[in-house]
């Protein structure tokens, strides 16, 4: 009898295998093959032609990028982008949260508007804020000169190198908030009635339900869409690409040491860098921001 | 009724079997076409003619994938490792030596069909610009000539010499620079293709030239910095930051600019954006410093090594098909006055000539051909090819420069230095 049930238990053990077995594969093929491919184009040279080639050269792609000032700037501009998106889009998006949690008359229809910068094509979104951004015809330069005064003059934000670091950041986090405010919605609508009830009668303040009640209940899924946005941001190629040709942050530095100057073992070591990189981040956050 | 049931699956499933089997030994080639016209209207005009070409040749198939010029080094290099690249590729004359280059263009395809639609009836400019070594690398398929559109209306109310010198170039761009109502001129410092081809002109008509007659890199030679010099004094009668073609139109569009550097496609682009404006606007295709200097391109079909024997000859088909008889000039009125043709049969023949567009232009049409004939481009001199351009174009380094030059406000020394030295990490 007892040998009955552990042939059970065995047989379901290779049922379970087989079970997962397809998704391993399609996990394998599409995640670690690449990952591998990637890491092993790193130490080579590549001969581009119609029978590709590979020269075995070593570290010596990892000392040249190191060495390399264009990569260290890049790696300063991926930094600043990412970590301001992530800041300026999680903020507005708490903010946002905030005021639509409140009951008001055609509350739905308005969340439904916050969702559209997140939920439209990238590419509609990005013509519009080309010509928003526009020197000559563009709202942004008119809002800044005409109305506000704050410059003498129009500026090409997504042409000129200093300035499509900031066009790019307003563009990601505008984009980007909804879905920090969706996030933080489902969980600020997940706080007790009681708790605001309780805090009311002891005469707190709204700054001071913020504090105490509403952020620390807040504070995991802040960190969460920090964790997420950074790794998103890091990587982020397309829309940034498609905004300006102008703002050589770490992606592009890969996309263009690949296309344009036909290295791809240079642009597998940036890639595996970044990788690397990322991963670290990812293991120090983890165990001591979220603390898992 | 079980066993009716699986009877009928069985049987259904080995028709479609035959079907698919069939279906597939009928369309037996499939080839990619990556054509260089993105615009819609002129993609139209290319899906009905590969339609046409389909109809008559049921054993074919082909797939259009249209690529911006400025994106085509990217994909050319992103499809070579994945063995993507098409059977039939519209490549610019620096893109025919990238391909080149890589030794990926199959000459004795191209060979044949210049063969077969009559190299003689060629003008000699197309033939010897993608001819190296003897070997024809690409089929040129239509040119055009880049120059100063400018509004002839203001200049003759301001009394001023059409924009065809250095000095009357710099004088009616501080004329009309006025903004934000009117600015000067609009000339390429994007890094992209486009600030190469305009400044290109300026170099050559101050006899700066790329290369040396040895093929080295001779960017920092004393012309070059003054033709650097002239056109960073340009740059101040621009809009603010680096522009384009597309600023350049719009802003021309939009009643605000004097002057803008573009190809012999503008008077197209008038007609479907601004046809109020033709009549007021002037064409310049000569520039004079030192000598009088022309840039024009000319676009070619080329056939890759890449593909099997039975594309390549579908392939042949296809160019054959669309570079003779009424699809040649319709091909080429798709762009009137903007695709120039390439054959002295063609530039002749009532058909092709007799375009509303091409009226408009009158004699011009014929001064602008003329043009095309002595046209010139960076590493197509001294009566030689120097194919290290292909490299060198698909690096922007040019506009990258200029655009860094408007950024940073480097000095014209300070560019020159920098071009000098990225083009010969890339030679080298």
């Amino acid at each position: 009898m007892l040998k009955k049930i552990i042939n059970l238990f065995e047989k379901e053990k290779y049922l379970g295998w087989f079970l997962i077995f397809p998704s391993m594969l399609i996990i394998a093929g599409l995640i670690f093959y690449p990952v591998l491919y990637n890491f092993y184009l790193s130490f080579h040279e590549v001969i581009i032609g119609i029978e590709m080639s590979y020269v075995f050269v070593g570290l010596s792609n990892y000392i040249d990028l190191l060495t390399d000032s264009g990569f260290w700037h890049s790696v300063y501009l991926t930094l600043v982008f990412t970590f301001s998106t992530t800041l300026i889009s999680t903020i507005i998006g708490f903010f946002a949260a905030l005021l639509l949690n409140n009951k008001f008359k055609g509350r739905f229809l308005v969340r439904g508007i916050v969702l559209f910068p997140y939920a439209a094509p990238v590419i509609s979104l990005v013509f519009a804020w080309r010509y928003i951004f526009h020197p000559v015809f563009g709202q942004f330069n008119y809002l800044l000169t005409s109305v506000l005064g704050v410059i003498p003059e129009p500026i090409a934000w997504l042409e000129m190198p200093r300035y499509a670091l900031i066009a790019v950041i307003v563009f990601n986090s505008w984009r980007m908030f909804p879905f920090a405010f969706l996030m933080l919605i489902a969980r600020l609508q997940a706080i007790p009635q009681d708790h605001y009830d309780a805090a009311k009668v002891d005469g707190a303040t709204f700054w001071q339900r913020l504090r105490y009640i509403i952020l620390p209940q807040m504070m995991f899924v802040i960190a969460t869409i920090f964790l997420l946005r950074g790794i998103w941001n890091i990587y982020k190629f397309g829309e940034i690409w498609l905004l300006t040709r102008h703002l050589n942050v770490l992606s592009v530095y890969a996309y263009r040491t690949a296309f344009s100057q036909f290295n791809q073992g240079m642009a597998a070591t940036i890639t595996t860098s970044m990788f690397l990189m990322l991963l670290g981040f990812i293991i120090l956050y983890i165990k001591k921001v979220l603390k898992w | 009724m079980l066993k009716k049931l699986n009877l009928k699956f069985v049987f259904v499933v080995t028709l479609l079997l035959v079907l698919s089997f069939t279906i597939n030994s009928v369309q037996a080639v499939e080839i990619t076409f990556w054509s260089g016209e993105t615009e819609e209207q002129r993609q139209a005009v290319i899906r009905e003619m590969v339609s046409d070409f389909e109809a008559e040749n049921p054993d074919i198939s082909v797939e259009i994938v249209p690529i911006h010029e400025s994106n085509l080094p990217d994909q050319i290099m992103a499809a070579i490792p994945a063995q993507q690249l098409p059977d039939v590729i519209e490549l610019g004359l620096e893109h025919v030596l990238l391909m080149s280059n890589f030794d990926l263009l199959d000459v004795d395809v191209a060979t044949d069909i210049l063969n077969n639609i009559g190299i003689d009836d060629y003008f000699s400019g197309p033939i010897d610009m993608t001819t190296l070594n003897g070997n024809h690398l690409a089929v040129p398929m239509h040119g055009w000539v880049q120059g100063i559109w400018y509004r002839q209306d203001w200049f003759d109310e301001a009394g001023l010499d059409a924009p065809e010198t250095w000095d009357s170039i710099a004088e009616a761009a501080e004329y009309f620079y006025n903004p934000p109502e009117s600015y000067g001129i609009v000339t390429g410092t994007k890094a992209d293709h486009y600030a190469r081809q305009s400044f290109n002109q300026f170099a050559f008509s101050n006899n700066a030239y790329l290369f040396d007659e040895d093929g080295n890199i001779n960017f920092d030679s004393p012309e070059m910095l003054e033709t650097v010099e002239f056109y960073k004094e340009l740059v101040n009668f621009a809009p603010p930051g680096p522009q384009d073609h597309r600023d350049g139109r719009s802003l021309y569009m939009a009643d605000q600019l004097a002057m803008v550097v573009y190809s012999s496609f503008f008077m197209g682009t008038l007609e479907s954006g601004a046809p109020e404006l033709i009549e007021h606007t002037g064409f310049a295709p000569r520039m004079v410093k030192e000598s009088e200097a022309v840039y024009g391109q000319f676009q070619s079909l080329g056939v890759p090594v890449t593909s099997s024997d039975e594309e390549k000859e579908a392939a042949q088909k296809l160019i054959e098909f669309m570079l003779t008889g009424d699809n040649y000039i319709d091909y080429l009125h798709m762009a009137p006055a903007g695709m120039l043709p390439v054959r002295e049969s063609v530039a002749n023949n009532p058909d092709y000539r007799d375009h509303e567009i091409l009226n408009l232009f009158g004699e011009q049409h014929d001064d602008i051909l003329a043009a095309l004939e002595v046209a010139n481009a960076f590493g197509f001199e001294h009566g030689q090819i120097f194919p290290q351009i292909g490299d060198i174009s698909a690096q922007f380094v040019i506009g990258t420069a200029f655009a860094e030059m408007i950024d940073q406000d480097l000095s014209p020394e300070e560019v020159v230095e920098r071009i000098q030295n990225r083009m010969m990490d890339i030679v080298d």
